[in-house]
C-alpha cells in the first residue's frame, strides 16, 4: 500500500467513490419514504400526498437513481429535507468541529500513548508494565458512551473542573476528546511497546549499549523511528474511523460535528445531507491516505521509486 | 524526520478549526440559557412542524393573536391584532396595531400578514403548507386593516394564527432577499434578534430594543441542543443552563437538593394513548379483547409509580384546559382484571391458548414512554394476554405509524393541539382499520359547525365514540418536568413554549 | 499420480496447553471467556429470579449490601422492579449469541469473499478490493446504523447489521494471506500439475491460512459486543422481552446519577467480556501467528 503513486491512487479512487454512491443509494432507497418526517403531527393524507409530490418521491426507483447521479455529476447535491436548504453548506460547516474533534482524539492518544508506551517498554515485564496493559486494554473494553458520561459525571458535575457539554473553547474539547482518545490510546501503546522492543535485539543497539549509551536514549533515538510507521499507520486509520464514526461521542457530549448530523440524517432519511457526507468523508479519508503515504516516503528513502 | 511530522497535521487543523468555531458570546449575567432536546429544525416558520422549533422561533416571530391557557382554559388575547370580529363566521376583519416594527427598522402592516398567508398557501414543500387551507381570501384595504373569507362557517380561523406557521413574515424584506438569503439572516417583529445559529448546538438571540412590547428582559439569548438527557441535566447542576426541558422524575429530588436549582412541573397540552388496530384479521378486531385490554391497565398505579405522581390517569384524548375537553372520561376510569380475564374467556381465549399483543412504543420522545409501555405490557400479561414490546428511536418510529407498520398497539402522543375537533383530522380507516357510521357524521359536520358551542359538543361525542370502541385508549396525561436555576423564575406553560419573555430574575 | 507435500503447521494440543499456562493474561483471558460462557449455558439454573418479573413497587432498589437493599435482590433492581441480577446473567446469552453469531456470519462472508478474490486475481479481485475500499471509506458506526435503519430491529436484524459491516477485515487478511500461501513453491507445483481449485483451497490454502483467520475472528467478538451497545445507545438494539447488557447499559444511563447500580452492572459484565475476548486474542496470536502483531 506504501508504494503506489498518488496518481494511481487517485485513479482508483473513482470506482471507489462510484461504489460509496451506490452503496448509499441503495440503502437509503431500502430505508422507504421520508415524508413521513416531513410532515406536521396533525397534517392529513391529502397534505402528505402533495408534500411527496412536491419532492418527487412517488416516482419509481430508477428514476429516482438517474436524478442522484445526475446530481452527483453535476455536482448538485440537492436540497436538504431536514432543513430545507442547500445540503451541501449543511454538511461543510460541520467540518471544522468534526476537525477539531478527531485532533483532539488523536492528540490525546498519542499524549498518553507516547510515555507509557516508552516507560512499559522500559519496564518490561514488571509490574508497572502489566498495570499498564491492563488500563490499556481496560479504555478500549468499555462502551464508549458508558466512559463519556462516567466523565461528565465525574469531571463536569463532581469536581467542576471542566465544561459539561458544547463547543466553543478548548476546555470544551477535553472531555470528548479524552472519551474518544482513551480507547485508541489502548493500541498505540502496545504497538509503541512491542516496536521499541523488537529493536532492541537488534545488533546495533547492543553495540550501542556496549558502548556505554543510556537506554533511554536508545530507545528515543533508534526505537521510536522503528515504531514510527506503524504507529503512522495506525494512526491514519482511526483518523478515518473518528471523521465521521465519533457519533456516540458526539451525541453525548452535543457536539456539533459530522457525526451528530450524520445519525440526524439518517433518522430522518434526509438523503441528500447522507450523500454528501459520506462523499466529504469518503474524499478526506483518501487525502488522509494520500498523506500517509507521502510520510512513508519521507520517513523511509527506501519505499521511493 | 522527527516525531512531529506525526502530530503535525491534527496540530495544524486543530488551531484552524479553533479559530472558525467559537460562538458569539453574550455577557452571562444578563443572558438566559435553554437546553432542548433537540436542535431547531429550520428558522422558517412554517417549515419546520416541531414543538421546540416553534418554541425558539416565538421569540424572533409574533403570532397575531396569543394562546393563553394561564386562567386553565383556552382565551386568545391581542399580539400583532388588536382586535377580531365576524357576524357569519365566514367574513372576518382583524384590527393590527400600528406600533409594531421588524428587526430591520420596516413597518409592520397588513400587507405581511396576507403575504405570510399567501406564501404558506402557495409553496407546497412548506410543512405548514395545509395551515391556511380554509383561507379563500385575503385583503388588506390599509395598513392595519384585514379582511379574510373562508370557504365557510369557520370557528377556528383564530386556531390558524398560533402554533407551527402561524408566525407573521416581512413582506419587503423576504421578496428582496428571497426564501434562502432571508432565512440566513430572518427577520421579525418579536423581542429578540436572530444572531446566530450553530447546528447541533445553539441559537443565538439578543434584544430588541425597539420591540413595541417594551424593552425586553433578558440581552441575549441562547437555546442550546442537548439530546443526550443525563448531559442536559448535569449541564444545569453546573450552572451552564438555566433552563433544562424533560427532566426525568427520578431527577427532581437531585434537582431540589442541589443548591441553586430546583425542579417545576406543569400540566401540558398531551396525553398518552394505546392506539389499536382493529381489523377482522387481529386479535384485537375482537371488541371483548379491545375492553379487556382497557380493563386490564391500572392507569392510577402507572401515574404513581412511572412519573411519580407527576401526571393524570384518563381514558381520554384532550386534557381539561382544551376546548371540547370530554370530562367523563377522566372520571370514569375502571381497573378491573378479573373482569378483563373473564371477557377474555368469553372471547374464546385461556391459559393455554393466550392472544398474542404486539405493542409499539418510542424511546424518550415523551416522558417515560418506554417505562409505560413495559408496565402496560406487564399488566396485559397479568390478563391473561400474551404481550410483546417493541422499541423504536423516535423517528423510525413515525415512520412507521404513516406506513402503518404496528403489531396491535402502539403509544402515540397527541400534542400541541388547541381544539378537541383535531382528533376528526385522523384517518381511522387507515390507521385503525377501523369505521363507524355514527363517527363518520360527526366528522362531516365538525367543519360546518355554526358555533362554538357545537363544535364541542360534536368533539366530546366523537371522543365518546372512539373510547368507547376503544379505537384509541387513553392512558394518561402527562405532566411537563424542567429543570430550572434559582436565578430564574419560571413556572411552564401549557403549550411547552419557552418564551423568555415569560422568564424573569428574582 | 501421487506426489508428496510438506504437512502444513497446525498447533497441537499439549503445545497450545503449555503455552496457555505460561501466559497469565492469556490464562486470565479463557478462565473469563469460560465463565461467561457458563453463565450463559446455565442461566435457567444460576439466576436467582425470573428475569421478566416486574414489580413497580420494588423499582430502582440498590444492591443488597447497601441502605434500602433487598437480600433477595443481590444487585438491586432496574426501572421496572425487575432482578438486576438475574437479567445480567440472562442477558449474557444475548451478548454471546449477537457476539458468536454475528461473528460467525461475518467470518463466513470475509471468508468466502477473501478466498475468491485472492484464488481468482484479476478482475474479480479488483471489483472485490474496490467494494472493501468502498466499505472502509465509510465509517462503521454510520453504516451500520443506515443498515438498521432498512434491517429493523431485533436479534436477527443485529447480527446482520453488524455482520454486514464487519466481515471486510476478515476478508482483507484472508486475501493477502491466500496470495502469501499461493506463492508458495508446493502450491505453485500443485496447480502446474492440474490440482482442481476447490480441492487445493480446502487441502492447502484454508489449512494455511487457518490460524490468522482464528485470530481475528476472536478479535471480532469483542468488537461485535461493544458495536451491540453503541446501537442499543443509537436506538436499534435487541427488543424486550430479550435481554442484552448493551440494551440494559442504554436504558440505566439516565440513572447513572441517582441509581447507578442499574447501567453499572452491566457496563462492567461488558468490559469484563471485551476484556477476555482481547487477552484471549492476545495469547492466540502470539501463540499461532506473531507476525500479526
Amino acid at each position: 500500500m506504501s508504494g503506489r503513486s498518488p496518481l494511481k491512487a487517485l485513479l482508483q479512487f473513482v470506482p471507489v467513490l462510484y461504489i460509496v454512491s451506490l452503496i448509499v443509494f441503495v440503502l437509503v432507497y431500502l430505508t422507504g419514504d421520508p415524508s413521513a418526517l416531513l410532515i406536521p403531527e396533525d397534517a392529513s393524507e391529502e397534505d402528505r400526498l402533495v408534500l411527496v409530490a412536491a419532492w418527487g418521491l412517488d416516482r419509481p426507483w430508477y428514476v429516482q437513481y438517474l436524478r442522484y447521479m445526475g446530481n452527483i455529476l453535476t455536482g448538485d447535491f440537492g436540497v436538504s429535507y431536514r432543513y430545507g436548504t442547500d445540503a451541501l453548506p449543511v454538511v461543510l460547516e460541520r467540518i471544522p468541529a468534526t476537525l477539531t474533534l478527531t485532533a483532539g482524539g488523536l492528540i490525546v492518544a498519542i499524549l498518553i500513548a507516547l510515555p507509557t508506551g516508552i516507560f512499559a517498554a522500559l519496564k518490561r515485564n514488571s509490574m508497572p508494565d502489566f498495570a499498564i496493559s491492563a488500563v490499556t486494554i481496560l479504555g478500549k473494553a468499555m462502551p464508549n458512551f458508558w466512559v463519556g458520561i462516567m466523565l461528565i459525571l465525574v469531571f463536569g458535575v463532581w469536581l467542576r473542573l471542566v465544561p459539561v457539554s458544547g463547543s466553543g473553547s478548548f476546555a470544551h474539547l477535553i472531555l470528548p476528546a479524552l472519551t474518544l482518545g482513551t480507547g485508541f490510546a489502548a493500541e498505540l501503546t502496545k504497538l509503541i511497546r512491542s516496536s521499541l522492543l523488537e529493536i532492541m535485539g537488534q545488533d546495533y543497539i547492543r553495540t550501542a549499549r556496549a558502548k556505554g549509551v543510556p537506554e533511554i536514549f536508545i530507545i528515543l533515538r533508534h526505537g521510536l523511528r522503528n515504531a514510527l510507521i506503524p504507529a503512522l499507520t495506525m494512526t491514519s486509520l482511526h483518523a478515518i474511523a473518528l471523521l465521521g464514526g465519533a457519533l456516540v461521542t458526539e451525541t453525548v457530549f452535543s457536539w456539533p460535528g459530522l457525526g451528530q448530523l450524520v445519525v440526524q440524517a439518517v433518522y430522518t432519511k434526509d438523503m441528500a445531507v447522507i450523500q454528501i457526507a459520506v462523499f466529504v468523508i469518503t474524499i478526506m479519508a483518501l487525502t488522509i491516505n494520500l498523506t500517509t503515504d507521502a510520510l512513508y516516503r519521507l520517513i523511509d528513502p527506501r519505499l521511493r521509486h | 524526520m522527527s516525531l512531529f511530522a506525526l502530530i503535525r497535521w491534527p496540530v495544524l487543523a486543530m488551531s484552524a478549526a479553533l479559530i472558525f468555531a467559537g460562538p458569539q458570546k453574550i455577557a452571562a449575567a444578563e443572558t438566559l440559557t435553554i437546553a432542548q432536546g433537540n436542535d431547531i429544525l429550520s428558522l422558517d416558520p412554517a417549515n419546520h412542524g416541531n414543538n421546540s422549533t416553534e418554541s425558539a422561533l416565538v421569540n424572533i416571530y409574533d403570532y397575531l393573536v396569543n394562546k393563553d391557557f394561564s386562567q386553565g382554559q383556552l382565551r386568545f388575547t391581542p399580539r400583532l391584532a388588536l382586535s377580531w370580529s365576524s357576524d357569519d363566521n365566514i367574513h372576518w376583519t382583524l384590527k393590527l396595531r400600528d406600533d409594531v416594527y421588524w428587526h430591520n427598522g420596516d413597518k409592520f402592516t397588513a400587507q405581511d400578514v396576507k403575504f405570510t398567508i399567501e406564501r404558506s398557501q402557495q409553496d407546497k414543500k412548506l410543512i405548514s403548507s395545509g395551515k391556511f387551507r380554509r383561507i379563500k381570501a385575503v385583503e388588506a384595504p390599509d395598513d392595519t386593516t384585514l379582511r379574510i373569507e373562508t370557504d365557510g362557517p369557520d370557528t377556528l380561523l383564530l386556531h390558524a394564527f398560533v402554533g407551527n406557521g402561524a408566525g407573521i413574515l416581512p413582506k419587503a424584506a423576504f421578496e428582496k432577499a428571497g426564501k434562502d438569503e432571508f432565512f440566513k439572516q430572518p427577520v421579525g417583529t418579536g423581542p429578540y434578534v436572530f444572531r446566530q445559529w450553530v447546528k447541533s448546538d445553539r441559537v443565538v438571540l439578543a434584544k430588541n430594543p425597539r420591540w413595541w412590547g417594551g424593552t425586553p428582559k433578558w440581552d441575549g439569548v441562547v437555546i442550546r441542543s442537548i439530546p443526550e438527557t443525563t448531559t442536559r441535566v448535569a449541564e444545569l447542576l453546573t450552572g451552564g443552563v438555566d433552563i433544562a426541558v424533560n427532566v426525568p422524575p427520578e431527577d427532581i429530588a437531585r434537582l431540589n437538593d442541589n443548591k441553586g436549582t430546583r425542579a417545576i412541573t406543569f400540566d401540558i397540552a398531551r396525553n398518552l394513548a394505546l392506539h389499536v388496530r382493529t381489523g377482522k384479521d387481529r386479535v384485537t378486531g375482537d371488541p371483548r379483547v379491545r375492553e379487556a385490554i382497557d380493563l386490564a391497565i391500572d392507569r392510577n398505579a402507572i401515574v404513581q409509580q412511572v412519573l411519580e405522581g407527576h401526571g393524570g390517569a384518563t381514558r381520554g384524548f384532550f386534557p381539561p384546559a382544551i376546548p371540547g375537553f370530554a370530562p367523563e372520561l377522566s372520571r370514569d376510569i375502571r381497573f378491573d382484571p378479573e373482569r378483563a380475564k373473564a371477557l377474555l374467556r368469553e372471547a374464546g381465549y385461556s391459559d393455554r391458548k393466550r392472544p398474542a399483543i404486539k405493542i409499539s412504543t418510542p424511546s424518550g420522545r415523551y416522558v417515560k414512554d418506554r417505562e409505560i409501555v413495559e408496565a402496560v405490557a406487564g399488566y396485559l400479561e397479568d390478563a391473561g394476554f400474551r404481550a410483546q414490546v417493541e422499541v423504536l428511536d423516535w423517528t423510525v418510529y413515525n415512520n412507521k405509524v404513516v406506513g402503518d407498520g404496528f403489531g396491535e398497539l402502539y403509544l402515540w402522543g397527541m400534542g400541541s393541539y388547541t381544539d378537541a375537533s383535531t382528533l376528526f383530522v385522523d384517518n381511522f380507516k387507515r390507521h385503525y382499520d377501523w369505521s363507524d357510521e355514527s363517527f363518520e357524521k360527526l366528522a362531516a359536520s365538525v367543519r360546518q359547525a355554526k358555533s362554538e358551542a357545537d363544535r364541542i359538543a360534536i368533539s366530546q361525542q366523537g371522543q365518546q365514540i372512539v373510547a368507547e370502541q376503544r379505537v384509541r385508549i387513553g392512558l394518561l396525561f402527562p405532566q411537563s418536568i424542567y429543570g430550572v436555576s434559582d436565578r430564574i423564575i419560571y413556572t411552564g406553560r401549557f403549550d411547552e413554549m419557552i418564551a423568555a419573555e415569560d422568564v424573569s430574575r428574582p | 499420480m501421487q506426489i508428496s507435500l510438506p504437512l502444513p503447521r497446525i498447533p497441537r494440543l499439549p503445545r497450545l496447553l503449555r503455552s496457555l499456562l505460561s501466559n497469565k493474561a492469556g490464562l486470565a483471558g479463557v478462565a473469563i471467556v469460560a465463565a461467561i460462557a457458563v453463565t450463559a449455558l446455565l442461566a435457567d439454573h444460576l439466576a436467582p429470579l425470573d428475569p421478566l418479573r416486574r414489580n413497580l413497587s420494588l423499582k430502582l432498589l440498590p444492591p443488597a449490601w447497601l441502605e434500602g437493599g433487598n437480600p433477595r435482590h443481590l444487585l438491586g433492581t432496574d426501572s421496572q422492579g425487575r432482578d438486576l441480577l438475574s437479567r445480567i446473567i440472562f442477558g449474557a446469552r444475548t451478548s454471546l449469541t449477537v457476539g458468536l453469531a454475528a461473528v460467525a456470519l461475518s467470518s463466513l462472508i470475509g471468508l468466502s469473499l477473501g478466498l475468491l478474490a485472492g484464488m481468482a486475481g484479476g478482475r474479480v479481485d479488483a471489483l472485490i478490493m474496490r467494494v472493501i475500499d468502498a466499505m472502509l471509506a465509510i465509517p462503521t458506526m454510520l453504516f451500520m446504523l443506515v443498515v438498521a435503519l432498512v434491517a429493523g430491529t431485533g436479534l436477527v436484524p443485529l447480527v446482520v447489521v453488524i455482520a454486514a459491516t464487519n466481515w471486510v477485515g476478515c476478508a482483507r487478511i484472508v486475501r493477502a494471506d491466500v496470495l502469501s500461501v499461493k506463492e508458495m513453491d508446493y502450491i505453485a507445483a500443485a496447480r502446474s500439475i492440474g490440482a482442481r481449485p476447490l480441492g487445493l483451497i480446502l487441502r492447502h490454502i484454508l489449512p494455511n491460512i487457518l490460524s490468522s483467520f482464528v485470530v481475528v475472528s476472536t478479535m471480532n467478538v469483542g468488537t461485535v459486543i461493544l458495536a451491540e451497545s453503541s446501537l442499543s445507545f443509537l436506538g436499534f438494539g435487541i427488543q424486550p422481552p430479550e435481554i442484552s447488557w448493551g440494551q440494559m447499559l442504554s436504558e440505566g444511563r439516565q440513572y447513572l446519577a441517582t441509581s447507578w447500580w442499574v447501567a453499572t452492572f452491566p457496563g462492567i459484565a461488558i468490559t469484563l467480556t471485551v476484556l477476555g475476548v482481547i487477552l484471549l486474542g492476545d495469547w492466540l496470536r502470539d501463540h499461532l501467528d506473531p507476525r500479526l502483531d
